[in-house]
């Protein structure tokens, strides 16, 4: 991290189901967004998933961390690494993290989390719901 | 496989379109066509699924922000980070506060709560501190400054 970048302060930070950006405007579309979901079967893959982020007083260059935790232990389930270079915080700085099959293990609360470097900036609770019915998760054939 | 990408947008701008005298009203609040751009390439990333979860509760965390339009951090505050009677505790030794709560993220929020109250009480104009009040005034002012814009 830079050590004369200032600490940016997020001022949103949405999971949803995609961001779409309008080519002619750059205006942002924030398709489904979401905190719970449910599904028949656990472990569950998340065929896709958006995350969101507005920042403000951010100017320089930055390695912002997104975690998806488990609350249950705070295990880590998946971490991205965003560089992202801010030449002017007079505005607002905007992020898209569009992600997709995201397995996620058992129900329960999960969290993402975003920091830059060590520094903890935000976090967003998202709920896994089994719901009941469907059939049984069964591991992938192995290839011989 | 997990995949994904990310991208750092570009400030959106929206047009205002002068609506003619004689158009139907209903047209003026339709939303504008729009052109999604191309959705970005999704790029395989690691994920940890199998077997048992590394835990990523720190010992120390830094706190980056205070959740609080009127003020920044002008650097970050360091918390030790422990676990008591199932409690995730937070404390910032220097000023010896804490916040506490179900997890790491959870007590952090609680101890930035109590971190904004404690600067409201200290900053009000009617405050009469004593010595040990006034040293954790000057200490909260050397990391956190009012925002100005």
């Amino acid at each position: 991290m830079a050590d004369d970048a200032p600490i940016p302060s997020v001022v949103a930070m949405l999971i949803c189901d995609q961001v779409i950006n309008e080519e002619g405007t750059n205006k942002k579309s924030l398709i489904g967004v979401f905190e719970n979901f449910n599904s028949h079967v656990f472990p569950a893959l998340m065929p896709r998933l958006a995350v969101y982020v507005k920042v403000v007083d951010a100017q320089g260059a930055y390695l912002f961390k997104l975690r998806l935790v488990r609350l249950k232990d705070e295990s880590l389930v998946a971490e991205f690494g965003i560089q992202a270079n801010i030449s002017d915080s007079s505005h607002h700085s905007e992020l898209a993290i569009n992600m997709g099959n995201l397995p996620i293990a058992e129900p329960g609360k999960y969290e993402f989390q975003l920091y830059y470097g060590e520094i903890f900036l935000h976090r967003v609770t998202i709920d896994a719901i089994q719901i009941s019915g469907g059939v049984p998760w069964q591991p992938p054939p192995m290839n011989s | 496989m997990a995949t994904a990408a990310y991208e750092l947008l570009r400030p959106g701008t929206t047009e205002i379109i002068p609506v003619m005298e004689n158009e139907p009203i209903h047209q003026s609040l339709e939303l504008p066509r729009q052109v999604a751009s191309e959705r970005p390439t999704l790029e395989p990333v690691q994920v940890l699924i199998i077997g048992t979860l590394p835990t990523v509760r720190p010992e120390h965390v830094f706190l980056g922000t205070l959740k609080d339009p009127q003020y920044r951090l002008r650097k970050p505050i360091p918390l030790d980070v422990s676990v008591q009677e199932s409690e995730v505790v937070v404390t910032w030794s220097e000023i010896d506060e804490f916040g506490h709560g179900g997890t790491t993220g959870a007590a952090v929020d609680d101890f930035g709560q109590t971190l904004r109250e404690l600067h409201r009480q200290l900053y009000a104009p009617e405050a009469h501190l004593g010595a040990d009040l006034q040293r954790v005034k000057q200490v909260l002012g050397e990391y956190i400054e009012p925002r100005t814009k």
